[in-house]
């Protein structure tokens, strides 16, 4: 068995056993919120861990997806399926049309043009108040596939489950593949890549193309869960959290990203009886991450565990 | 097969490249050499495409390519072994290879990957080790093996001889002397002006910016203007 599978296995054991740990309906809660959080998170470490770029904007996708869904299903009556993926490939496009530009940039100034790109779709959402209703946000219809309605916590969960397990699977063989290759290679060096016959521009368009839709489609199904959509789910704020969770769970790292989704959307909760200080404890404990383990959690305990067998 | 044609290049008013002529033939083992700073790595960035060109033309093939894109040489036949190598050292031996596979169909893979074993062996020995864990003389072997892996019709090479040992660098020009004379037309510049030139077919001497001589390899090291300023005799 490959690290692949058999972290792929172990992700499913985890999902499936969870249920029967979890005892009330706000466990469910963050058990969901973890999951969609976990898939935005695996397309922007695809694009920042594999391909070596930044985007402090992807809430910004997010919150497209999210206000995408809810506007076709609550103005126009359209079916919630048909809307998330019209919305998803509307938001690819939109990616598409903003990526060739913007990824000719590098370092600072790419971090700088994702961060307004962020910001101005944020700014959208919160001034187009006929369509979002602005800052008071709006409500979403409820989900359906083909007439069946997912109500409850614990049918929502299995449909998020079933979401990151496919989006984990799908990543996985993204980066096993000659594209993978191609995107570290990008990332080692772009000058050498670009002289081995590596089409740099097309590779990392792609991939941000890529993640925007998986923030798009993670977008939509929160929209209809959560059944209200304010635009603070685009902010700048949420954007910085998707990077952290990246950071958090380790670069280049699938299933780091679902880790550091898990923490950072547990750890606040977890810390809420702490009043006051649960802030202060917060930023420790990334703090504490980040210098006793700069690759990355995940990163981390493998290679602390891989160096003992030898 | 390439031919350069007043081909100038500048880093803001700086100008690197003043006008260079050169050609290779088919089949041909070809070396430029020049001391520091005479705008050799200029010239062959600005062959491979990552460099803009302010004037002139390159014509690869009968094709002008001036401005075409790295990758589309590359597509062309054009390739190289960068400066310092340039491994993917967070990369295995392996997937540096089948990354300079990357314009070749994948069926190919197999056998241009074997091609750089039986070429270096060592290569097989480390197959699976991280490009960057290499030491320098293999890491220089890993670079030639990934650029032959596009199966290139003319293979660069920018300084070959850089970092290496006075005996790897024998052994890794003798490598480039099998290659030509296995038929693979090779363009490469160089600081290290003797053994470049004892090996090569013709040779061009750069000096600030521009090709000052030309002649055959023999003929060049001859030269006595070529003595005083780059052998030191």
């Amino acid at each position: 068995m490959t690290p692949r599978t058999g972290g792929m296995a172990l992700l499913t054991l985890v999902i499936l056993l969870l249920p029967l740990v979890m005892q009330n309906a706000f466990h469910y809660d963050i058990a969901i919120i973890t999951g969609l959080n976990a898939i935005v998170c695996i397309g922007l470490n695809l694009l920042i861990g594999y391909a070596g770029q930044i985007s402090l904007g992807h809430a910004g996708f997010f919150a497209l997806g999210a206000y995408v869904s809810a506007i076709l299903t609550d103005r126009w009556h359209w079916d919630p399926l048909a809307a998330m993926i019209i919305g998803a490939a509307v938001i690819g496009l939109l990616a598409f049309v903003i990526a060739r530009p913007i990824l000719k940039l590098k370092g600072h100034y790419l971090a700088m043009a994702t961060l307004g790109m962020g910001i101005i779709i944020s700014i959208v959402l919160n001034e187009e108040s006929d369509l979002t209703g602005g800052p008071d946000g709006m409500p979403v219809e409820a989900f359906h596939l083909f007439g069946w309605e997912p109500s409850g916590n614990l049918t929502w969960y299995w449909l998020v489950a079933g979401f990151l397990l496919f989006s984990v699977w799908m990543a996985l063989n993204l980066v096993h593949s000659p594209i993978g290759r191609a995107l570290r290679a990008v990332h080692g060096s772009e000058l050498a890549a670009s002289t081995m016959g590596v089409d740099t521009l097309r590779y990392k368009v792609m991939i941000f193309v890529i993640s925007a839709i998986l923030a798009s489609l993670a977008g939509s199904l929160f929209a209809h869960y959560s059944g209200f959509l304010t635009p603070s789910e685009g902010d700048f704020f949420r954007s910085i959290e998707f990077v952290t969770m990246v950071v958090l769970g380790g670069m280049a790292s699938i299933f780091g990203s679902v880790i550091g989704a898990a923490i950072l959307t547990i750890l606040p909760q977890a810390l809420a009886s702490l009043h006051d200080y649960e802030m202060l404890v917060f930023g420790g404990v990334l703090m504490g991450v980040m210098i006793f383990m700069p690759r990355g959690l995940l990163p981390t305990i493998t290679g602390f565990f891989t160096a003992r067998r030898k | 097969m390439l031919d350069v044609r007043d081909l100038q290049s500048n880093y803001g008013r700086v100008k690197a490249l003043r006008g260079i002529d050169l050609y290779v033939e088919e089949g041909e083992l070809v070396a430029l050499v020049g001391a520091n700073g005479a705008g050799k790595s200029t010239l062959m960035r600005a062959i491979s495409g990552v460099q803009p060109v302010a004037g002139g033309a390159i014509t690869f093939d009968g094709q002008d390519i001036t401005g075409a894109s790295p990758d589309k040489r590359v597509k062309l036949g054009i390739s190289q072994v960068p400066e310092g190598r340039q491994v993917f050292a967070q990369m295995s031996v392996e997937d540096n290879l089948e990354l300079g596979g990357i314009t070749r169909p994948r069926a190919d893979t197999g056998a241009g990957i074997e091609h750089a074993f039986e070429l270096f062996p060592v290569l097989k020995e480390r197959r699976h080790q991280l490009a960057g864990t290499l030491s320098g003389g293999e890491q220089q072997m890993l670079a030639i093996g990934r650029a032959l892996m596009a199966r290139p019709k003319l293979l660069l090479l920018d300084e070959p001889s850089m970092g290496l040992s006075p005996l790897l660098v024998d052994q890794t020009f003798g490598t480039i002397k099998d290659l030509a004379k296995a038929g693979t037309t090779i363009f490469l510049v160089e600081q290290n002006a003797f053994v470049a030139l004892s090996i090569a077919d013709r040779g061009y001497v750069m000096e600030g910016g521009q090709t000052t001589i030309s002649g055959s390899g023999e003929e060049l090291l001859e030269d006595q203007r070529v003595k005083e300023a780059y052998l030191g005799i």
